[in-house]
């Protein structure tokens, strides 16, 4: 995909291509100079390099200004990576408590109703959510958040594990309505 | 097949960070640059032109550069949102935003086989340490494979694979 003319000599070309182009053709940089004098303003070449540039050319070319659009995404993303970071542990956090919540439905369903709860209201349009909300609740005594789930999450699709456990509940309700 | 520059155009933000990622290695190593093309919509979508550096390691690094940063960064940015689609299902429109963001920063994490080049290149060097040049020759198989795996779409997958791997590791190990 990408090659230089003369990687070896004095430049190296690091190349971002798609992996599903033709060749890059490289670019001829040789910049050839004196091997004691820098190539750029003919002070002392700085040593240890094979390029020939002076220690503030060398700084100078190394510290190039970058774009001032490149430079605001890179604010952009910036920002947004210290937002994520910020948010992850309390995501963490959140999978930690859904994890655990979902666990004790049936041994502690009121911990669990109480834990469904804090997190539906912090993803309040989260369908899976709503649904183990309503099965904790229901398990505690309260049908309510159960049937409020199925009347606005009517045709979304859950987990097949919150699936199986509505249906349970779906079956309980019937045999005690036939019952009495 | 869809064409590169399509794939490109659509996971911009990647290139742009990977560049800068090569960019910011050169500037640790006080790297001469003397030219970087951050996107373009030709091949390659972009690149970093710099000075051989001062030692085979600095070219190593420089060349693996966005590896690093390219997958963190792309996993940090997309995890949180991703959380909310995948485990709660309930992404908001900046979810969809942050999850686009870092799959396309993390998809584009891979070494280029210019970065390949410059590698051998580097190992080439009589100064070379033996210790490089047994850790970086599967570097540089691990860059050729993903080279032609992006033609089945390996880049893209590892991108995702990174950002639901983050999820799924969160909820298996830290629950």
């Amino acid at each position: 995909m990408g090659e230089s003319s003369d990687v070896s000599k004095v430049t190296a070309l690091h190349l971002m291509g798609t992996g599903k182009a033709t060749d890059f053709v490289g670019m001829d940089h040789t910049h050839e100079a004196s091997q004691t004098r820098c190539s750029q303003c003919s002070s002392p070449a700085q040593e240890g390099f094979s390029t020939p540039l002076c220690v503030s050319c060398r700084k100078g070319l190394s510290r190039r200004p970058v774009p001032v659009w490149i430079g605001g995404a890179a604010i952009v993303v910036s920002a947004l990576v210290i937002y994520a970071a910020i948010a992850v542990p309390q995501r963490l956090r959140d999978i930690t408590a859904f994890e655990n919540a979902k666990s004790v439905v049936h041994k502690d369903p009121s911990a669990a109703t109480r834990s469904f709860q804090e997190l539906y209201q912090r993803y309040d349009h989260s369908a899976e959510l709503g649904g183990w909300f309503g099965v904790a609740s229901y398990k505690s005594g309260d049908g309510r958040p159960l049937g409020a789930f199925l009347t606005r999450f009517r045709g979304t699709k859950v987990s097949h594990e919150l699936t199986v456990e509505i249906t349970k509940i779906l079956h309980e309700t019937d045999r005690k309505g036939s019952a009495s | 097949m869809i064409p590169g520059y399509l794939i490109a155009l659509l996971t911009f933000p990647g290139v742009i960070v990977h560049e800068l990622a090569h960019l910011i290695f050169c500037r640790l190593f006080n790297v001469a640059i003397y030219k970087v093309v951050y996107f373009q919509l030709g091949t390659p979508s972009g690149y970093v032109e710099h000075e051989t550096p001062k030692s085979a390691w600095q070219s190593v690094l420089i060349s693996v550069g966005p590896f690093l940063i390219n997958s963190i960064v792309g996993t940090v940015i997309a995890f949180p949102a991703a959380v909310s689609v995948l485990h709660f299902k309930a992404g908001t429109p900046l979810d969809v935003f942050l999850i686009w963001l870092g799959t396309s920063i993390a998809m584009h994490a891979f070494p280029s086989t210019g970065d390949a080049k410059c590698i051998i290149a580097a190992l080439k060097r009589t100064d070379t340490s033996l210790l490089l040049k047994a850790l970086s020759f599967p570097v540089v198989g691990f860059i050729y494979l993903g080279s032609i795996g992006s033609i089945f779409w390996l880049d893209l997958v590892y991108g995702v694979a990174l950002v639901r791997g983050a999820t799924y590791i969160a909820s298996k190990y830290f629950v």
